[in-house]
């Protein structure tokens, strides 16, 4: 039997890059969202050898993470793979920051990610294996202006992937996270040419990142049994 | 109760039933660590469809059916 793989906030951008890569890797992928994923989004997986599943609810809701982890089980019997993708940005300088858009941010990017490693673990430990992939951020190791609520939120999120990968190990469950850098998705495409060249010269491979750089990431750190609490830097060299 | 209790230590720990008494402590007698510990009681909790409040420590089978029990009453 294939794989079970669950990738939260994948109807687009990374998430659906990822989802789309393992599925063409023969794993039974399972989509999440907080609504409906339609159908031109799934015509991607349609030569999948085996169908894609989806599962909408919002992982920044304590008991909502519990149903999503608990509809994959009750179908598919187990989870191998658990990529919280999920998040959300609501930029702003700290002084205009409202209050609840750094909540917003904690609650889908921290919480979320703490919600569903909380509930997969109970289903984990008895398959005595498991790969935990949390997505965090460039921008949670260097900081920047205008996010310090989605750094701190990404920062959170290497803290909660090295306790977890410690708490974790001697069930052969492996933890880790990746720190994409800036990646070409639609959030990138809204860009002006003059924003991204001053991009790019920070970058020192003087390019975004594609998504499917991040997708063999994920590959790599399923495969790999013996890599764990670490964090995988994906981000052309923007920071080292 | 106990012996349902004690089928559940047995199988999650791979131990022996025989060797399970009530005073019988988990990480001193059955080598069990604490993630061990979690997965028993997660067990019980499916199996009796109760929830153990597990702030205090759980040593022995004797305390755990204790909590069971204290869980069951509520």
């Amino acid at each position: 039997m294939a794989e079970v793989a669950l990738i939260t906030g994948s109807s687009r951008g990374i998430g659906l890059e990822i989802a789309k890569d393992l599925a063409d890797k023969g794993y039974q992928v399972v989509l999440n969202s907080r609504s409906t994923i339609g159908d031109d989004v799934l015509a991607a997986f349609d030569g999948a050898a085996e169908p894609v599943a989806q599962v909408t609810g919002n992982v920044s809701d304590f008991d909502g993470a519990k149903a999503i982890i608990d509809e994959v089980i009750e179908r598919f019997g187990r989870i191998d793979i658990l990529i919280n993708n999920a998040g959300i940005t609501r930029d702003g300088l700290v002084m205009r920051m409202k209050e609840e858009d750094y909540d917003a941010v904690m609650d889908t990017n921290l919480k979320g990610t703490f919600n569903m490693c909380r509930h997969i673990t109970k289903p984990m430990l008895k398959q005595r294996a498991g790969t935990i992939i949390n997505m965090s951020s460039v921008v949670g190791l260097m900081g920047n202006a205008g996010q310090v609520n989605y750094a701190a939120s990404k920062a959170g999120v290497l803290g909660l992937t090295k306790a977890l990968a410690r708490e974790l190990g001697s069930r052969h469950i492996t933890v880790n996270a990746i720190a994409p850098g800036y990646i070409e998705t639609e959030m990138t495409d809204v860009l002006s040419d003059k924003v991204k060249k001053a991009m790019y010269d920070q970058i020192p491979l003087k390019r975004f990142g594609s998504t499917k750089e991040v997708a063999q990431t994920v590959e790599f750190l399923i495969q790999n049994k013996y890599v764990t609490g670490q964090v995988i830097e994906v981000n052309g060299g923007l920071n080292m | 109760m106990k012996e349902t209790v004690i089928d559940i230590i047995a199988d999650q720990l791979d131990v022996d039933k025989a060797d399970i008494q009530g005073s019988t402590n988990f990480m001193e007698d059955l080598d069990a660590d604490s993630l061990d510990i979690f997965q028993v009681l997660s067990e019980i909790e499916d199996e009796l469809d109760i929830v153990i409040e597990t702030d205090e420590n759980v040593q022995t089978v004797d305390q755990l059916v204790a909590h069971i029990e204290k869980a069951q009453n509520n």
